[in-house]
């Protein structure tokens, strides 16, 4: 016992801090490595995407914006929930389609199709873009985004991504 | 802390709750949904013109043709009052055209032929339990459904779930209101034969006064008995026809003859008046009648319901209004 | 060796190893002017928060975190539950009034200079604790599952993802992946009840202890008032305790009279709902709309950083021992253009959303 005292006390002060350091520093990687990566792995999923079939081409009007919403089932961590939502369709005169999305880019108000100023608006900041999707007033700087879609089977079809 | 120093305290605070309030007072609002504020009042009115309907603010509930009516409006003045134990609404509504008919028998001299017309009708749908989306898309998501939605079906309606209740309130000219009543219905999921119509517990509704072989009206008026408003023949009012050969020409006999209803399907009572080209109705039932069957109305909550319209209708050929928010005042 | 008879509230005490600290405890003095008025918002913010914490935790009795069912189970609690209304109202009530009376505290601790030396960190602490509030703001917003809180932290989520680089994985971090569903609500949920106040208890033990360590701030008149004392126990606690009666009383009436609100059910399908920045947001959100184009990150970014950044180096910038208002001109006129700005900005946000 005499022995062992006198050999401790030989440590320094020093090294007494490095090994608690040490152990310190072991403790927190040991129970944090896995309740970290626990909390961030949903995180670092990749984000997905799908096709969504709004139906026939032929009922969209030429030459008018307008709404289409979807639902659909996502899985979201481990339940199964509607995804609803609505975007833009643009259907020019000679059946060119553009898909716009509803989400204002400022801050992700849906933006509403106005037909009597021939504008989006976004009701939260008073945002507004022209029929093209370029922001014409208001704090957006960035156009709406621009989904894409194809044509299959006379079907409309747009690449959501959530 | 001499007294100017209380004071300033006292101060302060009630700056924060005043500051409190005006913050507060409009956050959940939202999108603009039109209310009906019950006025709470002491002594429940006795009919149509009791001095209590003044105290209660009026709202003018606009309503979209659906179907038959589409591209029409309509509007509906709603006023509501409540009691300690039961809510009255009275509504009023401009129809040129009072039609109770509902296909009463006609006799020519040769036979006995349905008269053409249907009745009007008003209808209110609250949620029993929670209807997904009806607060904020109203009769869209119930009534007339697009199609592919899983509730769709054709001229029949009913929610998408079981774990989905609405309480539907259904005021009919002909079949309820001569009985005092408006019918008391219940809905839920759709299913693959039948809408979700169903009617609460109880009895009620209305007979099909006809013979076997539908020729002919089975019932008249029972002696000493009279007919009831509008010249409606209750069912219990009524007894079978032994003789045919008393019927002159253009004698007329209700077809579908109401019947007094009982148990939960009574919950709804009515009054009502037709006069100067407009329908005016009063309804009222119980806050909280205890059926499983029936919403309960709490006066501390808010709740939303709809409305729909119909103008000698006999089908889902409507008026919708939007969804409304039912408040109650204090 | 104690009989039961002789056992006395002392010697329970002393058996509970409780008697040292009972005793220092009583003979604790504390200046006479920790009873200025003005000393009581710290006070009036504890009574505040253990009525957050105790109306929060019985709320939790019947909430369930899941979209579907997470109204309804909001609504059980409000309407149908005895007391829901006022559990629910105090809650509600009391995180407004807390930011209030922080606000109030901040400005008066500003005004008496109580960030001088030697108490700047009881100062930043203070700070810190005042820049959690908003987490738990965001993260409780949600969880009734309304219109108001799905529709808010829609917008709260994209200002997030908005912030270059990080933005993206801060919000998938947050929600537990890209969707505002089960699992971020979970996750709102857990870190609104439970990490976040242990976060906020353990930065609320730091202040205490710079508070303790470093003493209550002079009186600014510098009057013998001073060198009197009181004792902590009971006139202190007793102070305490009348205001915590007091601010439970009014609470709880008001919520009685003015029940909690709660929108209709969240629905992520309808387009009309527009979500309002509620009232300690607006100055922030209204500069966010004055400076549009390029200089967007100006009011997003740069100034709401500088004045956080302000904030928790003012014991540092205005670090002369003068603490009396009227001989720390510049410093004063400083705040004063600051709490004009926020003041009118929030007017003017006020007046374009709420009214």
């Amino acid at each position: 016992m005499r022995k062992r005292n006198q050999k401790e006390s030989l440590h320094s002060k020093r090294r007494t801090f490095i090994k608690t350091t040490f152990l310190c520093s072991g403790a927190a990687i040991l129970t944090g490595f896995p309740l970290v990566s626990y909390f961030i792995a949903p995180a670092l999923k990749k984000a997905t995407g799908k096709w969504v079939d709004f139906g026939a081409v032929e009922k969209l009007t030429p030459g008018s914006i307008e709404m289409l919403t979807y639902e659909f089932m996502v899985k979201d961590g481990w339940m199964v929930l509607p995804q609803r939502g609505f975007v833009w369709a643009k259907i020019n005169k000679d059946q060119n389609i553009k898909v716009f999305s509803s989400t204002c880019t400022h801050l992700a108000c849906n933006v509403i199709w106005q037909e009597e100023s021939n504008q989006f608006i976004c009701p939260c900041h008073s945002g507004r873009f022209d029929s093209n999707g370029k922001p014409v007033a208001g704090p957006p700087t960035k156009p709406l985004a621009m989904l894409k879609h194809k044509i299959e089977q006379d079907n409309l079809l747009v690449y959501l991504t959530f | 802390m001499n007294t100017q120093k209380r004071i300033g305290f006292i101060f302060l605070l009630v700056i924060a709750f005043g500051v409190l309030f005006i913050l507060n007072s409009n956050e959940v609002t939202g999108a603009a949904k039109q209310a009906v504020t019950a006025a709470k009042i002491k002594k429940a009115p006795t009919g149509l013109d009791d001095p209590a309907w003044q105290k209660a603010k009026s709202a003018n509930v606009h309503f979209e043709g659906k179907e038959k009516f589409a591209g029409k409006k309509a509007a509906v003045t709603t006023k509501a009052v409540y009691t300690d134990q039961e809510i009255y609404f009275l509504f009023s509504w401009e129809d040129t055209t009072k039609s109770v008919t509902k296909g009463a028998w006609e006799y020519d001299g040769q036979k006995w032929n349905h008269q053409k017309g249907n009745e009007d009708r008003i209808s209110l749908l609250f949620e029993i339990n929670r209807i997904n989306n009806f607060a904020t898309k109203g009769c869209a998501i119930v009534c007339h459904v697009p199609e592919g939605a899983p509730n769709a079906k054709e001229g029949k309606f009913g929610t998408s779930s079981a774990a989905e209740k609405g309480d539907l309130w259904h005021w009919k000219a002909a079949r309820s209101d001569p009985a005092g009543f408006a019918d008391d219905t219940w809905l839920t999921v759709i299913s693959e034969k039948k809408g979700g119509r169903k009617g609460d517990a109880g009895k009620g509704g209305d007979i099909k006064n006809m013979t076997d072989d539908k020729s002919k009206p089975k019932y008249m008026l029972a002696p000493g008995k009279k007919l009831a408003k509008n010249g409606i023949l209750l069912a219990s009012d009524s007894v079978e026809i032994k003789d045919y050969s008393v019927f002159k020409p253009g004698d007329t006999i209700t077809y579908r003859m109401p019947k007094m209803p009982e148990g939960s399907r009574a919950d709804i009572k009515a009054v009502s008046r037709y006069a100067n080209g407009s329908w005016t109705v009063m309804l009222y039932r119980q806050l909280d009648t205890g059926h499983e069957d029936d919403m309960a109305l709490n006066p501390r909550k808010k709740y939303n319901f709809a409305m729909a319209l119909f103008d000698d209708s006999g089908d889902e050929d409507s008026y919708d209004s939007e969804v409304l928010s039912l408040q109650f005042g204090r | 060796m104690n009989k039961t008879a002789g056992i006395s509230l002392e010697t329970v005490f002393e058996r509970l190893a409780l008697d040292r600290i009972i005793k220092r405890l009583k003979e604790l003095d504390v200046p006479a002017d920790a009873l200025t008025w003005h000393r009581f918002f710290g006070a009036l913010l504890l009574a505040l928060l253990v009525l957050l914490f105790l109306s929060g935790a019985f709320m939790s009795f019947y909430y369930s975190p899941s979209p579907g069912s997470a109204y309804d189970s909001v609504d059980y609690a409000l309407f149908t539950v005895p007391f829901g209304d006022i559990i629910k109202g105090i809650h509600h009530y009391g995180w407004n009034l807390f930011l209030i009376v922080m606000g109030l505290h901040l400005v008066r601790g500003f005004w008496v200079g109580a960030h001088k030396p030697p108490r700047q960190l009881t100062w930043v602490s203070g700070v810190i604790i005042l820049l959690l509030i908003p987490a738990f703001i965001i993260t409780g917003d949600l969880l009734p599952w309304d219109q108001k809180g799905y529709w808010s932290t829609q917008v709260r989520i994209s200002i997030m993802r908005s912030v270059p680089f990080v933005g993206d994985f801060m919000v998938r971090l947050l929600q537990g992946g890209p969707l505002t569903g089960i699992v971020a609500l979970t996750r709102f949920y857990v870190l609104h009840i439970l990490f976040l106040p242990v976060l906020l208890t353990f930065l609320l033990v730091i202040h205490f202890h710079f508070l303790i360590q470093r003493g209550l701030s002079d009186s600014l008149s510098g009057d013998n008032l001073s060198t009197k004392t009181v004792r902590f126990f009971p006139v202190m606690v007793n102070r305490w305790l009348i205001l915590f009666l007091c601010v439970t009383l009014v609470l709880g009436l008001i919520s009685w009279y003015w029940p909690a609100p709660l929108g209709d059910p969240a629905d992520p399908t309808d387009s009309t709902y527009v979500p309002k920045p509620e009232w300690w947001v607006l100055f922030l959100n209204q500069l966010v709309s004055i400076f549009k184009g390029p200089l967007s990150v100006v009011g997003s970014v740069i100034i709401p950083g500088g004045l956080v950044g302000f904030l928790i180096a003012l014991p540092f910038i205005d670090s002369s021992p003068e603490r009396h208002p009227a001989r720390r001109k510049m410093v004063m006129l400083v705040a004063a253009i600051i709490a004009i700005a926020v003041l009118a900005l929030s007017i003017m946000g006020y007046l374009e959303h709420h009214v």
